[in-house]
């Protein structure tokens, strides 16, 4: 036998317990790079592509990965690395040198990491391509493809070995300042105690109380970073009070019960495991709420902020077509136009300008401008869920008419969606007087004009294939010089907004499905990691029990007992935390009851779930410890 | 010359409510070719003793030698080197890996030490056949008895012809035949090639195998019996100590 010999057996005769770690990894790298090709495939971040309100829903979930990744890596080597402590330990006191040893772990990282990068990698293209496999036919955004790019390879490869050496070198380092005496026990040496204190008891109920109370005073959509320091002070408080618990594992009636006992022997990680699939548990029940909610959200917001079935702008010789005969164009393509209006107006990079008394006609307001003044419009919805930066210049606006200045002074604000979006126009909008609108117009220099085009149908939910005619014309006789040209003269229509908005909600669903059930499934991988770990190490206690005279039944009822502590009780305090964070945010924000309703639909399907997972971990434990053989 | 002296040693454990002193100021040495028995009550530190000189401790206060040198001034790459070359360790729960056979716990040492197979086959066959293991080497740890398990380590222990033999109770879970053997052996190798052999032990009768027994009680060297005359003559000599001490032979 070689050294090299040594390790390779040890690689071999502990193969479930690399395995394992191999798995954790490859899982980890796979779903990274998942969200890297996707955040990195042109298409998809291309706006005139993919409509950004689609492709931002990509941020929160990739930012929950990333934390994900930052935990999980660190967690499951400190596993697996708790577990080669003993051995390590032994070879020590046989001679094996510091530095073979280090040279040893070193290498065999080095083989499990880049294996379940490559592997992870693999993995994560499968999914990458399922994942636009369904973009383009499950939501049906067929400008998009999977492409092959160096780029999120690198990407992938170079956080996950960064996160990965950075675990190493903390791990190595904690090595190297440890005694051999402490190695040799690292495995059987019980867990240092957490003791239950009042302290922890009041401070975490009152962190968790003060979590419900901010949310519900100071929730507001635009003021969404409430629901972050909400959150933390919940967990904060959910963390004292897992202290505690330990408190309550004295068994039923003062009898002894093994299970109990069990998990309070191994409370430290108890506490610890449980913390992170409580979080776990919680971020998917809120987000699979979430996604619930803003689906019809996005709908309405198409509608409000689409007043007419179609917009489009005319200007520069572009898109010149009258009224009269985009009606019968649209009429031979079978949208019937009910009524059509059309205005002047002026735009440059920030504004667009309307004489009030042409608004008026044209949307039956009356709006009232003096002279010398403007009014300032803002086109939103303040409903729509999103924050709205509304206090912005409320100062005198200088416009330059060749050698004179002709300023206006700021004469209020409203808020109202004149028009359809369309890139035809500027962010803002501004009311002028009549006479100052005419002054502008006549000698203004930093203003070009434009005609608005506005159009009902009798029925725009049949407007496409009308709208497509129409656009074809229309681009045709443009001659577009490049596609921004292009761009900046597509009509607008209700109907693409409404499907944009259908589009972006499936996507959002679909992609919050995605993270919901990674992370669910995370939580359970890393509860199995606890109760497989803890099996191996306490297979000596189990034969012992047995051996007292316990039968097989009741040792199942024993593992089952501990097993609900790790699967269920997490889930009971992740779904509670999820259902009143997704209460919260959607009434708050007039959303109604749908919050609480989905939050508890999805727990109530990953209760059910969790039910089979508990009944699963708990036959593998059984196997693993040779229950079986009792009965 | 002495291999081995420890001056002035302190050693403490921090638990939850207190510092207990478990070593308090022990001194003691052992000559190159001398075999020494500690005996002393459980608890009374033996363990944490053999731990501190073997290097896989560090002691509080005072000061070990082994050969000359410091092992706190030591390299730890060289304190493993030594124990690979110079040092066969003997634990009281044996520390074998489980997931080697007992053949291959065996030679780990000597592969460290990239013995050539041929050394490995006949160190190993010669020492199966003293400690009466040659029909259990294919098996694996958790499937052999207790007392294989101890005969395991002793062989482990001595593959590579160690200078000091460090033992904590190595035949603790041997019968007096067992017994019997493997103190022969240690008892040979100390007289033939002149190992130092430190062991820690319960049982008088393996005790006065020894030139020297020392009693440890209290974390404190109590008292020290040289031998004079015959093995018989010193296990007599050891009983009369253990009774002068007050302690039932049982307590030790
Ligand atoms: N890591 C540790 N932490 C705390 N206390 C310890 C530790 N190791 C040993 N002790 C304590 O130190 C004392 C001496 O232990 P040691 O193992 O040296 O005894 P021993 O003389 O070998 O006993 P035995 O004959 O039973 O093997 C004991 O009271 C023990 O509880
Ligand atoms: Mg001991």
């Amino acid at each position: 036998m070689t050294f090299r010999e040594i390790s390779l057996q040890m690689l071999r005769k502990s193969y479930k317990r690399y395995l394992l770690y191999f798995y954790c990894n490859v899982f980890t790298a796979a779903i990274f790079y998942t969200f890297a090709s996707i955040y990195t495939n042109e298409d998809f971040m291309n706006p005139s592509i993919v409509n950004p309100m689609i492709s931002s829903n990509i941020i929160a979930p990739s930012v929950f990965t990333v934390i994900f990744m930052f935990f999980f890596i660190p967690y499951s080597y400190s596993v697996f690395f708790r577990n080669r402590k003993s051995e390590y330990g032994i070879l020590m006191t046989l001679g094996m040198t510091e530095k073979e040893v280090l040279t040893n772990m070193l290498a065999e990282n080095l083989l499990i990491n880049l294996l379940s990068l490559v592997a992870g990698i693999l993995a994560g293209t499968l999914i990458s391509l399922l994942f636009f496999w369904g973009i383009r036919n499950v939501i049906g955004i067929s400008g998009v493809a999977w492409k092959l790019s160096l780029k999120p390879y690198a990407i992938t490869a170079g956080v996950y070995l960064a996160i990965t050496a950075v675990t190493l070198a903390l791990q190595l380092f904690g090595f190297v300042k440890m005694q051999i005496t402490d190695m040799l026990k690292a495995r059987s040496r019980g867990e240092k105690e957490v003791k239950p204190s009042l302290f922890g008891l009041i401070a975490g109920s009152l962190l968790s109380i003060a979590s419900v109370a901010v949310m519900l005073t100071w929730f507001r959509a635009e003021a969404s970073w409430v629901l972050l320091i909400s959150f933390v002070l919940m967990m904060a408080g959910i963390w004292l009070l897992l202290g505690c618990m330990r408190a309550a594992l004295t068994g039923r009636a003062g009898a002894f019960d093994l299970g109990s006992t069990f998990v309070r022997q191994h409370f430290r990680s108890y506490r610890t495991v449980t913390f992170i699939t409580v979080s776990l548990f919680a971020t998917s029940v809120f987000l699979a709420g979430l996604s619930m909610v803003t689906y019809p959200d996005f709908q309405n917001n198409a509608l409000n902020y689409s007043p007419y079935d179609l917009v489009h702008v005319q200007s520069d010789g572009k898109n010149e077509m009258t009224l009269q005969k985009a009606s019968e164009l649209l009429l031979k393509h079978g949208v019937s136009v009910v009524s059509s209006a059309e205005m002047p107006y002026m735009r440059n990079g920030v504004f667009n300008l309307f004489s009030v008394s042409e608004i008026n006609r044209l949307t039956g307001l009356n709006y009232a401008v003096k002279p010398g003044e403007y009014l300032l419009i803002y086109q939103y919805d303040l409903n729509d869920g999103y924050s709205h930066e509304m206090n912005l210049l409320q100062t005198t606006i200088d416009f330059s008419l060749g050698t004179e200045q002709l300023g206006l002074k700021y004469a209020g604000q409203d808020v109202r969606i004149l028009f359809n979006n369309n890139s035809g126009f500027a962010d803002k909008t501004l009311l002028l007087a009549d006479a100052d609108y005419k002054e502008i117009e006549k000698n203004g220099e930093e203003y070009y004009s434009g005609i608005i085009k506005c159009f009902i149908f009798s029925d725009w939910r049949n407007s496409g294939q009308g709208l497509q005619a129409l656009q074809q014309v229309l681009t045709a006789q443009n001659h577009p010089a490049d596609a921004a040209e292009e761009k900046y003269f597509k009509i607008s229509s209700k109907l693409k907004a409404y499907s944009t908005a259908q589009q972006s909600s499936c996507f959002l669903i679909f992609v919050m499905s995605f993270v919901v059930a990674l992370f669910y499934l995370s939580a359970n991988i890393i509860i199995y990691f606890k109760i497989q770990g803890e099996a191996e190490d306490e297979k000596q206690m189990y034969r012992g029990i047995y051996r007292i005279g316990i039968s097989g039944e009741e040792m199942h009822g024993i593992l089952k007992h501990k097993n609900k502590l790790y699967c269920l009780i997490p889930l009971y305090a992740g779904s509670a935390v999820g259902v009143f964070f997704s209460f919260a945010t959607n009434a708050l924000s007039n959303s109604g009851l749908s919050g609480i309703i989905f939050a508890v639909a999805v727990s109530a399907l990953l209760l059910l779930l969790q039910g089979l997972v508990l009944a699963s971990f708990t036959r593998w434990e059984e196997k693993a410890l040779g229950v079986e053989k009792w009965l | 010359m002495n291999i081995i002296e420890v001056r002035h040693v302190w050693k403490s454990y921090q638990t939850k409510t207190e510092k207990a002193d478990v070593l308090k100021d022990i001194n003691l040495c052992v000559r190159a070719n001398e075999m020494v028995a500690i005996m002393g009550p459980s608890g009374s530190g033996k363990t944490t003793l053999l731990n501190l000189i073997s290097g896989i401790d560090r002691a509080d206060k005072g000061e070990i030698l082994i050969e000359g040198n410091s092992i706190s001034a030591m390299k730890k790459s060289d304190m493993a080197l030594f124990r690979r070359k110079r040092l066969g360790l003997v634990f009281q729960d044996f520390n074998l890996l489980e997931c080697f056979t007992v053949r291959e716990n065996i030679i780990l040492p000597m592969a460290l030490e990239k013995k050539d197979r041929h050394e490995q086959e006949s160190q190993l066959n010669m020492l199966s056949q003293i400690l009466c293991i040659g029909d259990i080497l294919d098996k694996n740890i958790p499937d052999i008895s207790g007392g294989q398990k101890q005969r395991v380590a002793i062989a482990r222990a001595f593959v590579n012809n160690p200078a000091v033999i460090f033992a904590d109770e190595p035949t603790g879970n041997l019968d007096s035949k067992s017994t019997k053997d493997v103190m022969h052996y240690l008892a040979g190798a100390n007289d033939k090639f002149g190992a130092g052999v430190l062991m820690v032990t319960h049982d008088t009768f393996a005790a006065s195998y020894c030139q020297r027994v020392l009693l440890l009680k209290d974390g404190k060297v109590l008292s020290e019996l040289q031998k004079k005359g015959s093995r018989k003559q010193f296990f007599r000599d050891i009983l009369e100590m253990l009774v002068l001490i007050g302690g039932e032979q049982n307590d030790i």
